[in-house]
């Protein structure tokens, strides 16, 4: 079943966490020795080949990303690690950072060395109390063998990281909520452009990543681009993903596979299958804000583009199966329930308009819909698509969207019966 | 520049420019909520979204995205219109719609869309909003259920006011604006917020329920207070202005207003403003006509010219005409005694600026100041005196990273705003630390010399002012003297600010010129985006200094006169728009004066305390009463308009100037404020070639926005000795009030309602007393009480207490100096 | 010929006839108007108070300019018509104030005998118009 290698989760034990001295028994380190003996546009460049996408949900390239830094200007600049982990369906981060924090540290380090920013902070979520503990004694332990802080490993880098806890809000997970929100400010996207890379935390360019996106990048460094590529199992995939099953399964792990591996797969391999026998109805591919797959997409490989081509996206990697006595409305409503409560207010479409779908979707769910209500419904889910100021909102619509395309069927049918037809 | 197709139509701008502003440009209109021209870009509430060829596949907000070459915009199309109507119907879910009996109703942007985009009826429904109202405060009201949260409030207090009183809190739908721990509004109260909502939910409460905007005649015209000279529209509505209104398309002020500007008009219809002449008979002051009250007058000062003569004293709140014709009486009168405004308080620019400049103005203009590098404010009390110039400087701070100094005796405003540094001295020291930093510049070679007058000798008057010397005298770190000398030198756009004024009579002609000699230099005068800044404390200082309100030729000054009339050697006193015994310094001089002086005419829109004591009183003319022209403390020259008429039969100092002209036979036959104008343009320097009728919305600056200065020199001028005992009591402006009239205005009053001392923490503990508690002040054998106001600002010893209110008798223990030395005692 | 004469006849005669008289002896008879007759107005009340909210409407559309109103803050702080007085000498009954009303505060009724002595008279107060 683990055939598959183990590059992100080799250090995991049940319930242990790896500090310093196994990290670096299973050749941690390596990485960073290596990039500081590089110059920092190599290291980029390195990246850059290496395929690297962004696991944060957007799936940007990050050595694409990199180029747009003025890593070479002089002057303040910053790196921020994405920690703040509050997409539902997703937990990646946190075994990661349970596993084995120095990971993202030393991941950091390089993507600060190419980046050539002095100072880096790592943002994250306020329930991840473990993973910022972990945190902070692995950048102790860092500093302590001379990874972090002043002249690393004799190269004259210099360069601090900073762990800070938010205050919890899914919108600090957007990157330029997150900056303000580091700033001491409300958690309120920016307007873009100016693009954090020009003016960011602080109004100095930043760039800012997802902690799995990080702890990829000294691997890299280490084995080599080509290494990378060839993890996956796709042609223009690269290597491996976490992925984290939640829902109707009969088990639900955290597990490393590489990136182009099946739903089918995962589901009845490392799921273990739908639970209590059922069928699988619908499976929410990368988190709570991509849309429905259905089980007949199961052949498809968990690529950025293929799930694309799919209809959906591959988001965070975080799979939540639905089986077949799941009312899609009602599980949509709840998924949208929790986009309407957590809009940060700012933009009218996404403050107003998620909790109208939200009530709309409950007048289906009850039963009280008419025709002309599904059809505002449409209406609005094109409204509100492409007008928000950030994308929370377009998130939000997405589950909608693929219900109203793959379960319009049931949709249909509560509002002829005036009832939710899966419950008696 | 960048090309771009607007709706087929083809338009240049800027390359700054967002799409919206390349519309406006156009012609194009787009409609908004939360865009504000004077705001950052926000993006929030999706209405003024278009469509960009180049970015196909969703809608752009016109109002943050900037404009690229070659881009093709399209503003209206049915889609484009459908998402409009979309998030009105949005907004309008849970808005109250009480257009009826809210008084935005007839400008309300939030209407105006609902109008054109035909929101009705409304697809959705929902709950309405049901938070309470806060009504606590008696000027700003705030009724959330009718935010649209398109955050200008918040911005604007952030942004350019520099407050942050409003912030959002909670989220998604629940979203509101509201203060910290959403308690009442407890602020600066300079309603900028009003003036940017959108809709009705943050109103001037003052105008609550008085008229439909559409009902009020505007009447564009200058506010009547400080040297700022803000444009003000007054909004009339039967002969009373109810309100101001907002207006940012004329003057330098771009629509920001302080308290006094937004609240502070209410004194011109106050019940208690003078209708009729007053003349003494039999001890009490009766009501007259204006036939008795001119012949008591005109016989009065016949006799008291063949006697001991006549001194005037005019306050700096007339216009320039009536200045000029003032000027012209007191020729007719055969009397050189003309002074205004106590006469010390300006020597900084009459003597300071004259002897190292040439000049007796500011060098440059306001909007300068915000692309500054460097800012140097002399006294915190800039932003009190002059707050929305203050504004400006909020700006260059905030947006464009001025790096601001503030070389005060207490902690203000300027010393919060980012990266400001404030180095706080003991009182009357200013002039002492300016030195230092002149001395530093000149020791470590970092001063412009070249075609410098008088280094020479300033170098060797300044070996007892090193920065060192200074340190120990003042408490001012030397490092930081040091410091601020070498900022100021290095920044390319520089600015001096120091404001003058009544309660600021002491040293200020040293202040002038310790000013001058640091802005020379550091090469301020003369260098574009630079200046050296003198801002008078009433709203035509300036225009009193460009018409030589000065005393003529071994003529008295103001001080003297009042010396004089004490003596017995003066006969009659005509003062002109001024309050003395509240407001000059020594009310126990003023009294002497005013009781032993033979004949005491005043002339005011109040019964002031020194009319109370006149012969004849005559009822003149406010701001809004009158027409002519104001020159504001940068030199612009802007037109004041009548917007209502003079309350019973007061008249303009206008008239009552030219009818006593013609009693001395010197009869003036100006058809109006524009005849007199031509007159002043031609007698005055600087003044020539401006014509009354060209002085438009944004007004003329004489001189240019660059003065060119006369000469550089510099002069060595000696600084203050500290106060050593231990308690000092300081006096000044407060942010709230401005002279004496606005302790007339009950925008103001409802804010600060009486006369205070303000303490700091440490003297409060170790004094033993609470907020609002008596305090007894004892100088010079004279005792006065004050209520308390406890602080974190004051430095320890140091005790402030405003000017404004006659009650406070501040003047019995202050007497001209820069501080008193005071025993406290609860 | 005589036929159609004594025919004609008939007819003028029958109106003659007692009941057959079309003319109405005001005003000791009076007749009720339509429903839609624009007649005197007629502030609403509500419980304790005027409907009307001096919304300033009324004045605003009245082409006569026939209307004045004051509004003011009562107790409760509620906006009230402190003023509020029509000139029926000056009003043209073209019925636009009712029109305008958004709280339908104001009613026309069928009172059409307005004559009076004064022009005082005829300036109707709230206090007129509420009875």
């Amino acid at each position: 079943m683990t055939d598959t290698p183990q590059v992100l989760f080799k250090n995991r034990r049940p319930g242990e966490t790896a500090f310093l001295a196994e990290y670096q028994r299973s050749g941690g380190y390596e990485g960073l020795r290596k990039a500081v003996k590089m110059t920092p546009a190599e290291v980029r460049e390195t990246v850059k080949e290496s395929g690297l996408r962004g696991r944060g949900g957007a799936g940007f390239p990050t050595g694409l990303k990199w180029t747009f830094f003025p890593a070479d200007q002089l002057g303040e600049k910053y790196l921020v690690c994405n920690g703040d982990e509050m997409e539902p369906g997703t937990y990646k981060d946190r075994e990661l950072l349970l596993a084995d924090p120095h990971q993202l540290i030393e991941g950091m380090l390089v993507a600060a060395y190419a980046l050539q920013t002095p100072v880096a902070y790592v943002f994250i979520r306020y329930a991840y109390e473990r993973c910022a503990q972990n945190l902070e004694r692995a950048i102790a332990e860092a500093r302590q063998a001379g990874f972090l802080g002043r002249d690393i490993l004799g190269s004259g880098f210099a360069c601090e990281i900073f762990v800070h806890r938010s205050a919890g809000r899914y919108i600090c997970g957007e990157e330029t909520a997150l900056l303000n929100a580091l700033e001491g400010l409300r958690a309120n996207p920016r307007s873009k452009p100016p693009f954090p890379a020009v003016r960011g935390l602080f109004g100095k360019p930043t760039t800012v990543n997802n902690v799995e996106t990080l702890a990829n990048v000294q691997h890299i460094i280490a084995h080599g681009a080509d290494w990378f590529r060839g993890l996956a199992r796709t042609e223009s995939g690269a290597g491996t993903k976490l992925y984290g099953l939640s829902g109707h399964l009969n088990q639900t792990p955290c597990l490393e596979a590489p990136i182009g591996i099946t739903l089918r797969e995962l589901i009845q391999e490392h799921g273990g299958g739908v639970w209590q026998g059922r069928k699988m109805k619908a499976c929410l591919p990368g988190g709570a804000s991509t849309p429905f797959m259905t089980a007949g997409q199961l052949d498809v490989p968990m690529d950025f583009d293929t799930i694309e081509k799919a209809g959906s996206r591959f988001g965070t990697g975080g799979v939540t199966v639905f089986d077949e006595t799941t009312c899609m409305v009602e599980a949509t409503l709840n998924l949208n329930n929790f986009f309407a409560r957590e809009s940060c207010g700012w933009c009218t479409p996404c403050r107003d308009g998620l909790p109208f779908v939200s009530w709309l979707l409950r007048q289906i769910e009850t039963g009280k819909a008419t025709m002309d209500d599904l059809q505002t419904l449409r209406d609005q889910l094109r409204n509100i698509t492409g007008t928000s100021f950030c994308a929370l909102a377009q998130g939000a619509v997405g589950p909608i969207e693929s219900l109203l395309r793959l379960f319009g069927d049931e949709v249909e049918d509560h509002i002829k019966r005036g009832r939710c037809p899966l419950k008696s | 520049m960048v090309n771009l197709t607007i709706d087929g139509k083809q338009v240049t701008v800027s390359k700054a420019a967002t799409i919206y502003e390349a519309a406006l440009e156009a012609g194009i209109h787009i409609p908004v909520l939360c865009y504000a021209k004077k705001l950052l870009p926000y993006g929030a509430c999706r209405v003024c979204l278009v469509e960009v060829e180049q970015m196909k596949g969703r809608l752009i907000p016109s109002c943050t995205t900037p404009v690229t070459q070659g881009m093709v915009v399209t503003t209206t199309s049915a889609e484009i219109n459908k998402v409009r109507k979309t998030v009105l119907e949005f907004l309008l879910v849970n808005h109250v719609v009480e257009c009826p009996v809210c008084d935005k109703g007839g400008e309300c942007d939030l209407q105006d869309l609902t109008f054109e985009h035909e929101v009705y009826p409304n697809r959705f429904t929902g709950e309405k909003f049901a938070l309470p109202t806060d009504e606590v405060n008696p000027l700003i009201e705030r009724n959330m259920n009718r935010c649209v949260l398109c955050g200008k409030c918040a911005r604007v207090c952030d942004e350019i006011v520099a407050f942050g009183s409003y912030s959002f809190i909670n989220r998604g739908f629940e979203s509101k604006i509201a203060t910290a721990f959403d308690r009442g509004l407890n602020c600066e109260f300079c309603g900028q917020c009003v003036s940017m909502c959108p809709v009705g939910a943050i109103l001037p409460r003052p105008f609550k329920f008085k008229a439909r905007p559409w009902q009020l005649k505007e009447v564009d015209s200058v506010c009547g207070y400080c040297g700022n000279g803000c444009t003000v529209t007054l909004g009339v509505l039967k002969d009373k202005v109810e309100t101001i209104r907002f207006n940012d398309k004329t003057g330098v002020n771009d629509g920001n207003l302080c308290i006094r500007g937004r609240f502070g008009y209410s004194y011109v219809n106050s019940e208690d403003r003078l209708t009729k002449p007053l003349v003494r008979k039999d001890g009490k002051l009766v009501q007259t006509d204006w036939k008795e009250a001119l012949d008591t007058v005109v016989s009065g000062f016949a006799k008291a010219r063949a006697e001991k003569g006549v001194g005037i004293v005019t306050g700096a709140r007339l216009t320039n005409e009536e200045l000029f014709l003032l000027k012209n009486l007191a020729k007719a009168m055969g009397t050189g005694n003309l002074d205004h405004s106590g006469g010390e308080s300006y020597k900084g620019v009459t003597e300071g600026l004259f002897e190292t400049l040439g000049v007796t103005a500011s060098t440059a203009t306001f909007p300068q100041v915000e692309e500054c590098d460097t800012i140097l404010s002399i006294r915190s009390d800039f932003y009190e005196t002059h707050p929305v110039f203050g504004m400006v400087v909020n700006q260059a701070v905030k947006r464009h990273d001025a790096h601001l100094i503030v070389i005060a005796d207490k902690r203000g405003k300027f010393g919060k705003l980012p990266h400001a540094e404030t180095l706080l001295a003991k009182p009357g020291l200013e002039v002492n630390i300016l030195n230092a930093m002149a001395q530093s510049l000149l020791a470590d070679g970092l001063a412009i010399t070249d075609g410098v007058e008088g280094v020479v000798e300033l170098q060797a008057a300044l070996a007892d002012y090193t920065p060192e010397l200074v340190a120990a005298q003042t408490g001012v770190p030397a490092a930081a003297i040091r410091a601020a000398a070498q900022q100021l030198a290095k920044a390319k756009k520089s600015a001096i600010l120091l404001a003058y004024g009544l309660p600021y009579t002491a040293h200020s002609r040293e202040l002038g010129i310790a000013a001058a000699n640091l802005a020379i230099l550091t090469g301020i005068p003369g260098r574009e985006g630079s200046g050296l800044y003198l801002c008078g404390e009433k709203a035509n200082s300036q225009g009193a200094i460009d018409l030589q309100i000065v005393p003529g030729k071994e003529a008295l000054d103001s001080q003297s006169m009042f010396q004089a009339a004490a003596a017995g050697t003066l006969s009659a006193l005509y003062i002109v728009g001024e309050d003395p015994l509240t407001s000059y310094p020594d009310r126990k001089k003023i009294e002497t004066a005013l009781d032993k002086v033979p004949f005491l005419v005043v002339q005011d829109i109040f019964l002031s305390p020194t009319a109370q004591q006149a012969d004849v009183v005559l009822p003149a003319a406010s701001f809004a009463e009158k027409d002519g022209t104001f020159t504001n403390a940068e030199r612009r020259l802007q037109r004041v308009r009548q917007g209502i008429p003079l309350p019973g039969e007061a008249k303009t100092d206008y008239a009552i100037f030219e009818l006593l002209a013609g009693r001395f036979g010197k009869q003036v036959s100006f058809t109006g404020p524009e005849a007199v104008f031509s007159q002043i343009a031609a007698s005055t320097p600087g003044y020539g070639g401006i014509e009354y009728g060209a002085i438009g919305p944004q007004g003329v600056v004489w001189g240019g926005d660059l003065l060119a200065v006369k000469r550089r020199k510099v002069v060595a001028v000696a600084g203050g000795k500290p106060v050593e005992t231990p308690y000092q009591l300081i006096t000044g402006s407060s942010l709230y009030h401005n002279g004496t009239v606005s302790t007339r205005a009950t925008g103001p009053l409802a804010v600060i309602p009486s006369p205070f001392v303000e303490l700091g923490r440490e003297d409060a503990s170790t004094l033993q007393v609470k907020e609002g508690d008596l305090l007894t002040l004892r100088a010079n054998g004279v005792e006065i009480k004050l209520a308390a106001k406890i602080d974190t600002r004051m430095p320890k010893g140091v005790l402030f207490a405003p000017y404004h209110f006659s009650s406070a008798g501040l003047n019995r223990i202050f007497t001209g100096q820069a501080a008193v030395p005071v025993e406290v005692s609860k | 010929m005589f036929k159609a004469f004594a025919k004609g006849l008939s007819i003028t005669f029958k109106h003659m006839l007692p009941g057959h008289s079309v003319t109405v002896q005001y005003p000791h008879v009076k007749l009720k108007p339509s429903d839609r007759f624009r007649g005197l107005h007629r502030l609403v009340p509500a419980h304790d108070r005027e409907k009307c909210v001096a919304c300033y409407l009324c004045p605003t559309v009245c082409p006569a300019k026939c209307i004045t109103v004051e509004s003011a803050e009562n107790a409760k702080g509620e906006k009230y018509p402190r003023i509020y007085e029509i000139d029926m000498l000056r009003c043209i009954f073209c019925g636009y104030c009712v029109e305008a009303c958004p709280v339908e505060a104001l009613e026309m009724t069928g009172a059409y005998e307005l004559a009076n002595y004064r022009r005082s008279d005829f300036v109707f107060t709230k206090e007129r118009l509420l009875k």
